[in-house]
């Protein structure tokens, strides 16, 4: 008896020892990240019989558990994925925003400043000082987009920099799960009946970790093997095999990289945006927000790269001359080349480039020309819309689309199923630059000009469109002819006949165009008429009777070339309040204002989703703590509960050897 | 609920975190007095933001056109007003010298100070402006808009240019006027064809001859030179053009009746005799130094004591001239006056929506101070109080009673 007291008494306290070490354990681990409380399962001895009664024999622990809740972890995992995920798309978004608030502000100021400095060429022509001025101005501008384009390369970078990081520290947490499962199978194969706590406590806050760059799922086996899968289902912890995330350069653009499962045998490719978490969202800003974006911007300097190079090409410059291209050529051969590009996997050896013929009409989505049965087909990849671009002829051959860009074939030949990226608008930023070095050659001057004669009647004009050759107009008005005069009767009810001719040669000799129009229609003519390419176009409009056959209303066109005159200068300054991008909607700060607040509501929208993800994840991590939390006040009341029930044990134990002093003093 | 240690911590940390990265937010809009930094702050009114900030930028650009335009127009203005002057001085002397008591040396030293006041309003005609461009001469600006040949008569060498600025966005000003528009295309007096007097014993004038029909006009003979001749009989006038082809005869002239033919209709003065006849040729504009060579030739005439009465007609024609000359000076004038007015009310109106497009823009960009420092105070106290409680609630713990 005195011996079970004894043996009771040892249970309680070797049991009390362990409950001591195990609330040790837990204060000690207050701080640990992942640490799940744990307890020891204290169970009493089962009774021996003694005569006719059980009797009590002691304490012993029958387990230490950890107090997990395998619900609220998984609660708790899916929402630090949906946190991560909105978090570093929140960041990055509100880095896009503040990007465009500042480098688009500067862009928007110095396209103000060089259209001011081309209304003072405009009221002073012949001022050289002026005209630099338009040209510096013309620099700065170009400058502040290689600039814009430069941020969007840098935050580009950072992010396939932030992949690469991610995706080691996947496979660093892939190969310790590995290890842990490993551990754990062997650790059971011993038999042993208690879990493994910490490594267990290890291995789900790996998972946790792991959840913050992904989607998590997990199956644990009958062995206690955990498998993890990650995405939407990639298995990347197969029991005790690790499998890799490796960063690949992307195809056909480098610069897109892409991961890759990496396995003990082989490795497949995996859609980094599907993964969920901070990965996916490192995808998603990269592929859709920046690269539309920069699409927007480049999309921007094309339009007013064209639109100044044009309506530079409609006038003449002080030395006479067609003005040349302030900034790059919107279709130089590099722009063009850059515009598609073709990714390895293709194996004919076409080489293509893309053609802008009408930059209203240039969108900002991407597309994809691949050659299908016999036919290039043009799909767009944001709307999977296709259009049928005709079969391949060879080099030279130019597909046209109705989107304002042709898709030409260059050397080479491609085979079926062949694919193309197209991007139109694709370096169309970082590439304009100011070519033009003579400020002489701005062309400020209007080549042509028409008067009306004082004996017109009638309320119609004629007016001069669309100046194509502007040297070529003024040879062929003043020097091919002696002047160009158009006359204008209503020849019969509601019908008015013109004639173009060379004034020096008036009919009876034979005109050079004559044609008629209805009343309240217009109509155009081309100079000089087919088979010549014409130099010009005037339109005709408005009802010009005329006094009678003889006496029609008449127009003379004739040189107006001046060093005084600024009327191309005029209308090159009108085109800053002229809608061209869209479908000829938008003006070009109206383009940038619409880009920069599509940045910013993104970020304003991010901003709301993160907070809600911040407030769910809170919620799910306070009810996970609410089950395997260390709660220090409590483990305090726990040693000194456990604390006391050693000493009481230890005085079992002295109480049993009492007793057996008691009965060898009472033999003696 | 349970609360666990970590839990505590955590939650304190993340809040006073967001309170501290509130209260940074807002100074951040406090020193720079503006409510939206970025697209982010308010996405959905950015748009119209930058709507605003492009049509003040506009305004301002036409705002500095108009004054560009306003000083072209004002020299030209200052320039036509000096013309009138010496046309009015001309004029006067013309005046003086039709009375019959001038003798030759008279008319001579009046026929001096006429040239001198060509030779000023040449110059007016060659004005530059302060970059040393000619202002008449259209788009040739560097060229010299008017010289004088060797006979006297003076050549135009600009162009018929009109530069023009943008004022507003859909409204064009013209900053220039064109010399030959100014000085050339003086409208003639008497219409559209001058006389040259072959014999005029009885001081008949054309006082007006017009083209009235156009289209029966240009189907006639070329060149428009008409003869009139009167007699032999007593209102006998015969009209031959150019070609020989008599175009109109009667036998019963009287004076002062309309005379048409060939779409052009002609009024004479005076009673013709027979034996005058005279030429009509084709002329609709006459050049002011055209006209004031007439008038300084007319004087060097000196006193004239035969053909006194186309001595008289000849003066007639010449000072009606000159004051057609004056009114189409005037109207120059006013053409300048008209713009700088139009330029004017322009101007008016761009600050009026410059005023409204600020107002607007104020209104969303713009930082209510008073709202955001109170709101900026919440913050402050949130995060003191937040702070605060963290150190109190943090101190107590069962280890310390043990």
């Amino acid at each position: 008896m005195t011996v079970s007291l004894y043996q009771t008494g040892v249970s309680g306290l070797l049991s009390a020892q362990q409950q001591l070490a195990t609330t040790g354990h837990n204060i000690s681990n207050v701080n640990t990240e992942g640490y799940n409380r744990q307890r020891a399962e204290q169970n009493a001895v089962v009774g021996q019989v003694s005569g006719s009664n059980y009797i009590g024999a002691g304490t012993y622990i029958q387990d230490i558990t950890r107090l997990y809740d395998k619900f609220s972890y998984k609660e708790q995992l899916i929402n630090q994925s949906n946190l991560g995920n909105s978090d570093s798309l929140h960041n990055r978004l509100t880095q896009l925003d503040q990007v465009m608030s500042t480098s688009g502000n500067a862009v928007m100021g110095s396209l103000e400043q060089f259209y001011q400095a081309l209304n003072g060429v405009a009221d002073n022509p012949n001022d050289s000082g002026l005209r630099s001025i338009v040209l510096n101005q013309a620099s700065t501008l170009s400058n502040d987009f290689n600039e814009l384009t430069s941020n969007f390369d840098q935050m580009a970078k950072s992010v396939n920099g932030e992949i690469e990081q991610v995706a080691s520290k996947i496979s660093e947490i892939s190969l310790e799960l590995a290890k842990i499962n490993e551990t754990i199978l062997h650790s059971q194969g011993l038999n042993q009946a208690g879990q493994p706590n910490d490594l267990l406590d290890k291995r789900d806050q790996l998972v946790s970790e792991l959840s913050e760059y992904t989607r998590v799922n997990t199956v644990v086996d009958q062995n206690g093997v955990m498998s993890v899968m990650v995405g939407q289902g990639t298995t990347l912890v197969a029991g005790i095999t690790p499998l890799t995330v490796e960063v690949k350069a992307g195809d056909p653009d480098a610069l897109q990289t892409e991961l890759r499962l990496v396995g003990p045998n082989s490795s497949v490719a995996i859609n980094g945006a599907k993964l969920g978490g901070s990965l996916a969202a490192s995808f998603e800003f990269r592929d859709e927000h920046l690269a539309q974006t920069r699409n927007e911007i480049d999309r921007l300097a094309m339009a007013i790269s064209s639109t100044i190079n044009s309506s530079q090409a409609s006038g003449l410059d002080l030395n006479a001359k067609q003005g040349a291209n302030i900034f790059t050529d919107i279709n130089t051969l590099a722009l063009q080349q850059g515009r598609v590009s073709a990714p390895a996997s293709n194996a004919g050896n076409l080489v293509a480039q893309v053609n802008i013929t009408d930059v209203s009409l240039v969108p900002t989505d991407e597309f994809e020309v691949r050659l299908t049965a016999g036919n290039f087909i043009l799909t767009n990849l944001t709307n999977q819309t296709t259009t049928n671009l005709g079969a391949p002829g060879g080099a030279g051959t130019v597909h046209s689309t109705p989107l304002g860009f042709e898709f030409i074939e260059g050397s080479g030949a491609a085979n079926t199923d062949d694919s193309f990226i197209i991007t139109p608008s694709k370096n169309s930023a970082v590439l304009m630059k100011v070519t033009l070095t003579d400020s002489d050659a701005i062309a400020a001057s209007t080549a042509l000009e028409i008067t009306p004669s004082t004996h017109n009647v009638s309320d119609g004009q004629i007016e001069i469109t669309h100046v194509s050759d502007p040297e070529g107009a003024r040879t062929y008005t003043n020097v091919t002819n002696s002047g160009l005069t158009i006359d204008v009767y209503e020849s019969a009810a509601n019908t008015f006949t013109y004639r173009v001719f060379n004034t020096a040669t008036p009919p009876p000799a034979a005109p050079i165009a004559t044609g008629s129009y209805l009343s309240g229609a217009s109509t155009t003519v081309d100079l000089p008429p087919l088979p010549s390419v014409p130099a010009f176009q005037i339109e005709i409009s408005g009802d010009l009777v005329g006094s009678g056959a003889n006496a029609r209303e008449t127009f003379t066109i004739g040189d107006a070339f001046g060093l005084g005159n600024g009327n191309n200068a005029v209308a090159m300054a009108k085109t800053q309040e002229q809608g061209v991008t869209n479908g000829n909607k938008e003006t070009f700060s109206q383009s940038l204002a619409i880009s920069t607040s599509k940045a910013g509501s993104k970020a304003s929208n991010a901003e709301l989703v993160a907070d809600t993800a911040q407030a769910l994840f809170t919620q799910a991590f306070n009810r996970n703590q609410a089950t395997s939390g260390v709660n220090l006040d409590e483990e305090a009341a726990n040693l000194l509960k456990f604390q006391q029930a050693y000493q009481a044990a230890s005085q079992i134990i002295s109480t049993a050897n009492t007793i057996f002093d008691t009965i060898l003093s009472a033999v003696r | 609920m349970r609360v666990s240690t970590t839990q505590f911590y955590q939650q304190s940390a993340l809040q006073m975190s967001s309170k501290t990265s509130d209260v940074n937010e807002q100074m951040a809009h406090l020193s720079s007095g503006k409510r939206v930094l970025t697209a982010k702050d308010d996405a959905v009114q950015y748009g119209t933001l930058a709507g605003y900030k492009d049509g003040l930028a506009s305004i301002e650009k036409y705002q500095r056109n108009i004054t560009m335009a306003e000083s072209h127009n004002s020299l030209q203005e200052v320039v036509f007003a000096d013309a009138e002057l010496l046309l009015d001085n001309i004029k006067q002397d013309m005046l003086l010298a039709n009375n019959g008591r001038m003798s030759s040396e008279d008319l001579e030293s009046l026929a001096a100070q006429t040239r001198n006041n060509f030779k000023q309003l040449l110059d007016i005609a060659n004005s530059q402006d302060a970059n040393g461009d000619y202002i008449f001469s259209g788009y040739q600006t560097e060229k010299k808009a008017f010289s004088q040949q060797a006979d006297g008569s003076v050549s135009y060498n600009g162009d018929t240019g009109i530069n023009e600025l943008q004022i507003a966005r859909n409204i064009k000003v013209a900053t220039n006027q064109t010399g030959d528009a100014a000085f050339l295309k003086v409208g003639n007096a008497i219409g559209d064809f001058t006389t040259s007097y072959t014999t005029n014993t009885s001081g008949v004038a054309v006082e007006s001859a017009n083209v009235t029909n156009r289209n029966t006009y240009n189907t006639s003979a070329t060149p428009h030179d008409y003869i009139f001749t009167f007699g032999p009989g007593v209102a006998e006038l015969n009209i031959v053009d150019s070609g020989g082809t008599n175009v109109y005869s009667t036998l019963t002239y009287a004076a002062g009746q309309n005379i048409t033919f060939d779409g052009v209709d002609v009024t004479l003065s005076g009673n013709p005799l027979p034996g005058d006849s005279f030429i009509i040729s084709e002329q609709e504009d006459i050049s002011i130094f055209e006209t004031i060579n007439d008038a300084i030739a007319w004087m060097e005439q000196g006193s004239v004591s035969t053909d006194q009465e186309q001595y008289q007609v000849d003066y007639n024609t010449i000072l009606n001239q000159l004051n057609s000359a004056m009114i189409h000076i005037t109207s120059r004038r006013v053409d300048s006056g008209i713009r700088l007015q139009v330029l004017e009310s322009q101007k008016d109106r761009h600050l009026d929506s410059e005023l409204s497009l600020a107002t607007g823009k104020a209104n969303i960009e713009d930082l209510d101070f008073a709202k955001a420092i109170s709101e900026f105070e919440q913050s402050k106290i949130a995060l003191q109080a937040s702070q605060q409680a963290f150190t109190k609630v943090q101190n107590l713990s069962l280890f310390n009673y043990l």
